[in-house]
C-alpha cells in the first residue's frame, strides 16, 4: 500500500512537471503581452516595457528563472498589475471552490437518491420521469440556464441578486446551475451501477435466504456508490477549469474569470501560469484522493 | 374608556414611532448611492497606471487633469490659463483654490511629480504614450508649470486631456507605491471608499470638492464582464449605468420600464482598414471600388438599426479636423467593376476580412462583416470572414501590423483632436502600418506645428479630402455609443467613452 502510494505520488509529480514546462512554452507562443500593456505604445515604448519584463530573454532562460522561482515558492508578478501572483490566485480558488464544491454537492444529494429511485423503481413511469428531467438539465447550456434563472428570480421577481456573491443569497443561483448540469450524470450512474449491483449472485442468495427489500437495497447501494465517487472525483477537477462560464454569466469573482480576463485577455503570463499550475495541481490531488477512497467504500479493493 | 381607549392609540403611536421613526429619519439621511458596471477589472488605484476604460473612469472620478476637451475646444481644469510661446513650450498657470482629499494644497510640484512619475519607463504608465514628448517638466513657482516637448505638437493640450489626472506628492510619498495604489490621494469630485480587488471599488462624495460638493454620495463600480447580467441588473434596480452596450442589448432597454438608453456621438466609428502596402489594396482605383460597391445607408438602417451616420474620411463630425463638406462615396456597383477592370482585376479577386469576435463594443461588427462581404461579391470580390478573439484581432491591426487584407475597426477619439487618429494610422514616424503614403508626410507634420488654429482647421480640412481621395478605408459610420441607465437618474453620456458621475443626480 505504501510503495504504491509513493510511486502515485512520484508519477503525479511527474505529470505536474510537464504541465508546468509545456503551459510555460505554450503561452510563449500565444503572442506578444506588451502591447497590452501601453495599448497606445509607439514600438519603441513597447520594446522598453519588453526589455524590463524580461521578454527579451531566450525562452529556455526565461524558463529556467521560472522554475527557479517555482521552487521557492514565487510564482512570480502580474506583467500587468505588477504585484505578486500567488496570493491573488489563491483568494479567488477559495471564491472557485465553493462554487464547485457547492454545486457538487447539491448534485450529489439529489442526484444519486434520484438514481436510487430510478433503479428500485425501474421501468416505470417515476423511472422515466427522472431520467427526462436530468437529461432536459444536463442538455440546457450552463450560461443559459443561469440567464433564465437570473431573469425569473433576480429581474421578475426580485428574491435573489443577478451578480455578485457578496452575501449568502448570491451563490443560490450559481450553485443550482451547475448543481442542474451536473445532476443527470450522477443520476444514470447511480442508476446503472445500483442495477448492476440488484441483479448480482450475491443479492439472489440474500434474498432467496429472506432478506427484506429495504437491507437487500441498503446494502448494494454501499457497493454501488464506487462509480459515483469516480465520477465525483472526474466532476470536481473538471468543474474547477469549467465554472469560468458560471463565474462570467453571474459575475463571481473566482479563477476561471481571473484565468480569462486577467490572465488570458491580457496575456498576462504569470496570471494564466499560476491559473493553469492550480488546476493541475488540484486535479491531480483529487485524482490520488478518489483512487484511495475507493478501498475505504469497497473492501474488496486492496492495493 | 374613551381614556383608555386614548392612551393604548398613543402606545401604537409610540411603537409605530419606535420602528417606522428611526428609519424614516434614516431614509431622509440615507446616502444617494449608484452603481456602475463596468466591463473590465482594475489592478490598482493610482490613477497614473493605466489607460483601459475602467482606470480611465476611475481616474477622472477621483482626480483632475489639467485640462479637458469641451465641443472640441480645451478648457481649463485644474490649470486656469496657459499659453505656449512655441510649440514645444507650455506654461501653464493652476488654480490656486484646489485642495487635495487629505485637506493639502495642491501646487506645481504635484504637476511635475505626476507627469514625471507617467514619463518614468520603470512605472510601465498606460498613459505614457500620450505625454511621452515631454521632455522637461518642472515648477517654476508654485503656481506654474512649465513643459518642454522634444518637438513641436500643438495638440500637447488634448493628449494632457485624456485622464492625467494629477496626485499629491506628499501622499505618494508618504505611502509609497504600494499604499497610494489602495489609498490614492487626489483632487477629484469622489474619493476612495474601500476597494476589493477582485470584483468592486466603491466612492464617497468628496465635501470640498473645489467646483462643489457632488450631488451623489456613494458609486459603487462594480465589475460585471457579461452584458447580459449588466442588463439583468439594470433591469433588477441593481445597476444604475451600464457600461457601454451593442445595438441589440440597447433595444431590450429600450422596450424595458424604468430604464433607458443615453447616448453619446461624434467621436467613434466604425470602419474597414485596409492593408494598402500589398496587392490588390495598393492600388487607389481597387480601394475606391471597395467603396463604390457599398450602400453604406443600407447599412445604417439594416447593421445598425439607423442609429449613425456616413463617414467620408477618417474625422468623425466632434473631431477639430472634421470636413462637413466632403461628399461620400456613391453607391454604384457598375462603376466599382468598372474601376477593378481598369486595375487589371476584372476577373476579381480574393480576399481576408477580420473583426473582433463578439462584433466590437457596438456588437455589430459581424453583422457588417456578413453584408459587406455581399456587397463585394456582386463586384467580383470574394471575401473569407474570420473572427479572431478580440485581443488577437487588436494585436494583428493596431499593435504588430500583421493583419492580411481587411480588418472592421473602430476608432473612438478619445480626446477630440484630428491628431489622435493620424498618430493611430497616418503617420509612419509614430504608428501606422497599413497607408505609407509619402503625400502624408508634409501635411501630418505641418498640422503638428501650425500655431494658427484656424490655419492648421484648414491643414486638417485638406488632409480630410486627401483621405477620402485615397481611400485607405471603407468608410462606414459614425456611431454612438449606447448606455442603459436607471430612468431616476440623470446623468450624460459622453462620447469619449468615459464614465464621469459627477453632475449627476436623482430626479
Amino acid at each position: 500500500m505504501a510503495l504504491y502510494l509513493l510511486r502515485q505520488l512520484g508519477s503525479s509529480a511527474v505529470s505536474f512537471l510537464l504541465v508546468v514546462v509545456g503551459s510555460f512554452l505554450l503561452l510563449r507562443m500565444f503572442g506578444d503581452p506588451t502591447p497590452l500593456i501601453i495599448p497606445e505604445g509607439t514600438p519603441e515604448q513597447i520594446q522598453e516595457v519588453r526589455r524590463q519584463l524580461g521578454l527579451e530573454a531566450p525562452v529556455l532562460s526565461q524558463l529556467a528563472g521560472y522554475l527557479g522561482g517555482l521552487l521557492q515558492g514565487d510564482l512570480g508578478d502580474s506583467y500587468y498589475s505588477q504585484r505578486p501572483v500567488g496570493p491573488a490566485v489563491l483568494a479567488r480558488m477559495a471564491t472557485t471552490a465553493t462554487l464547485v464544491v457547492g454545486g457538487v454537492l447539491v448534485a450529489v444529494l439529489i442526484g444519486v437518491p434520484l438514481g436510487i429511485v430510478a433503479a428500485v423503481k425501474r421501468n416505470t413511469f417515476w423511472d422515466r420521469l427522472i431520467s427526462t428531467l436530468t437529461i432536459l438539465g444536463q442538455s440546457m447550456p450552463t450560461f443559459w440556464t443561469g440567464l433564465i434563472l437570473i431573469l425569473v428570480f433576480a429581474v421578475r421577481l426580485r428574491w435573489l441578486p443577478a451578480f455578485g456573491v457578496d452575501s449568502w443569497k448570491g451563490w443560490i443561483l450559481p450553485i443550482a446551475t451547475l448543481a442542474t448540469f451536473s445532476m443527470a450524470r450522477f443520476t444514470r450512474i447511480m442508476r446503472a451501477s445500483l442495477l448492476g449491483e440488484l441483479n448480482a449472485d450475491y443479492v439472489r442468495t440474500a434474498r432467496s435466504k429472506g432478506l427484506s427489500e429495504a437491507r437487500v437495497v441498503g446494502q448494494s447501494v454501499r457497493n454501488a456508490l464506487v462509480p459515483v465517487l469516480t465520477l465525483l472525483g472526474f466532476r470536481v477537477a473538471e468543474l474547477i477549469t469549467g465554472s469560468v462560464v458560471i463565474e462570467v454569466v453571474f459575475s463571481i469573482p473566482g479563477m476561471g474569470q481571473m484565468l480569462v480576463n486577467d490572465g488570458i485577455f491580457r496575456r498576462d503570463f504569470p496570471v494564466v501560469q499560476a491559473g493553469i499550475m492550480l488546476a493541475a495541481a488540484l486535479v491531480i490531488a483529487i485524482n490520488l484522493v478518489t483512487e484511495w477512497t475507493y478501498s475505504l467504500v469497497d473492501p474488496r479493493i486492496r492495493y | 374608556m374613551s381614556r383608555r381607549y386614548g392612551s393604548f392609540i398613543t402606545l401604537a403611536i409610540a411603537i409605530a414611532y419606535l420602528f417606522l421613526g428611526p428609519s424614516v429619519a434614516f431614509a431622509q439621511q440615507s446616502e444617494r448611492s449608484i452603481t456602475v458596471a463596468e466591463s473590465g477589472n482594475i489592478a490598482s488605484l493610482d490613477p497614473t497606471l493605466y489607460s483601459e476604460t475602467a482606470p480611465i473612469n476611475l481616474a477622472l472620478n477621483i482626480g483632475d487633469p489639467l485640462v479637458a476637451v469641451q465641443d472640441g475646444e480645451i478648457v481649463g481644469v485644474l490649470a486656469e490659463t496657459w499659453e505656449s510661446p512655441s510649440p514645444d513650450h507650455y506654461i501653464l498657470h493652476l488654480r490656486r483654490d484646489v485642495v487635495f482629499h487629505d485637506g493639502t494644497p495642491f501646487t506645481a510640484a504635484d504637476v511635475e511629480f505626476t507627469l514625471e512619475r507617467i514619463l518614468d519607463p520603470e512605472t510601465r504608465s498606460g498613459l505614457l504614450p500620450y505625454i511621452a514628448l515631454i521632455e522637461e517638466v518642472q515648477a517654476v513657482d508654485d503656481y506654474t508649470v512649465d513643459i518642454k516637448l522634444s518637438e513641436p505638437q500643438v495638440t500637447f493640450l488634448y493628449n494632457l486631456s485624456r485622464g492625467v489626472v494629477m496626485i499629491s506628492k506628499q501622499a505618494f510619498e508618504a505611502l509609497g507605491a504600494e499604499t497610494f495604489g489602495e489609498r490614492p490621494v487626489a483632487t477629484g469630485p469622489f474619493m476612495v471608499r474601500s476597494w476589493d480587488r477582485t470584483s468592486s471599488w466603491v466612492l464617497e462624495a468628496n465635501p470640498q470638492y473645489w467646483r462643489g460638493r457632488p450631488e451623489i454620495d456613494v458609486v459603487t463600480f462594480r465589475v460585471i464582464p457579461e452584458v447580459s447580467t449588466q442588463l439583468a441588473g439594470l433591469l433588477a434596480g441593481d445597476i444604475d449605468i451600464t457600461s457601454s452596450i451593442g445595438y441589440e442589448t440597447a433595444d431590450l432597454v429600450e422596450r424595458s420600464p424604468g430604464v433607458r438608453v443615453e447616448m453619446a456621438t461624434g467621436l467613434f466609428q466604425e470602419m474597414i482598414v485596409l492593408d494598402t502596402t500589398k496587392p490588390p489594396l495598393d492600388d487607389v482605383r481597387v480601394r475606391r471600388a471597395l467603396n463604390h460597391a457599398i450602400d453604406v445607408d443600407e447599412i445604417i438602417a439594416g447593421v445598425y438599426q439607423g442609429r449613425g451616420q456616413r463617414t467620408t474620411h477618417p474625422f468623425t463630425s466632434a473631431v477639430f479636423g472634421y470636413n462637413p463638406n466632403i461628399e461620400p462615396y456613391q453607391y454604384d456597383p457598375e462603376l466599382a467593376r468598372q474601376l477593378l477592370q481598369e486595375a487589371g482585376y476584372g476577373e476579381g479577386f480574393t480576399i481576408d476580412l477580420i473583426y473582433p469576435a463578439g462584433g466590437g463594443s457596438t456588437g455589430a461588427m459581424g453583422r457588417l462583416a456578413e453584408v459587406v462581404a455581399s456587397y463585394f461579391a456582386e463586384v467580383g470580390v470574394t471575401v473569407r470572414i474570420s473572427a479572431p478573439e478580440r485581443i488577437e484581432h487588436g494585436r494583428r491591426v493596431y499593435s504588430q501590423g500583421t493583419m492580411e487584407g481587411m480588418a472592421i475597426a473602430q476608432l473612438i477619439n478619445r480626446v477630440g483632436d484630428a491628431d489622435f487618429g493620424i498618430a493611430l494610422y497616418f503617420d509612419e514616424s509614430r504608428r501606422d502600418f497599413w497607408f505609407k503614403d509619402p503625400g502624408l508626410v508634409g501635411p501630418v507634420r505641418a498640422q503638428l506645428e501650425a500655431t494658427d488654429r484656424e490655419a492648421r482647421l484648414e491643414i486638417l480640412q485638406e488632409l480630410a479630402v486627401y483621405l477620402h481621395d485615397q481611400a485607405p478605408w471603407v468608410y462606414i459610420a459614425e456611431v454612438p455609443l449606447l448606455y442603459g441607465v436607471n430612468d431616476d437618474l440623470e446623468w450624460t453620456a459622453r462620447a469619449d467613452q468615459t464614465i464621469q458621475i459627477y453632475g449627476a443626480r436623482f430626479r
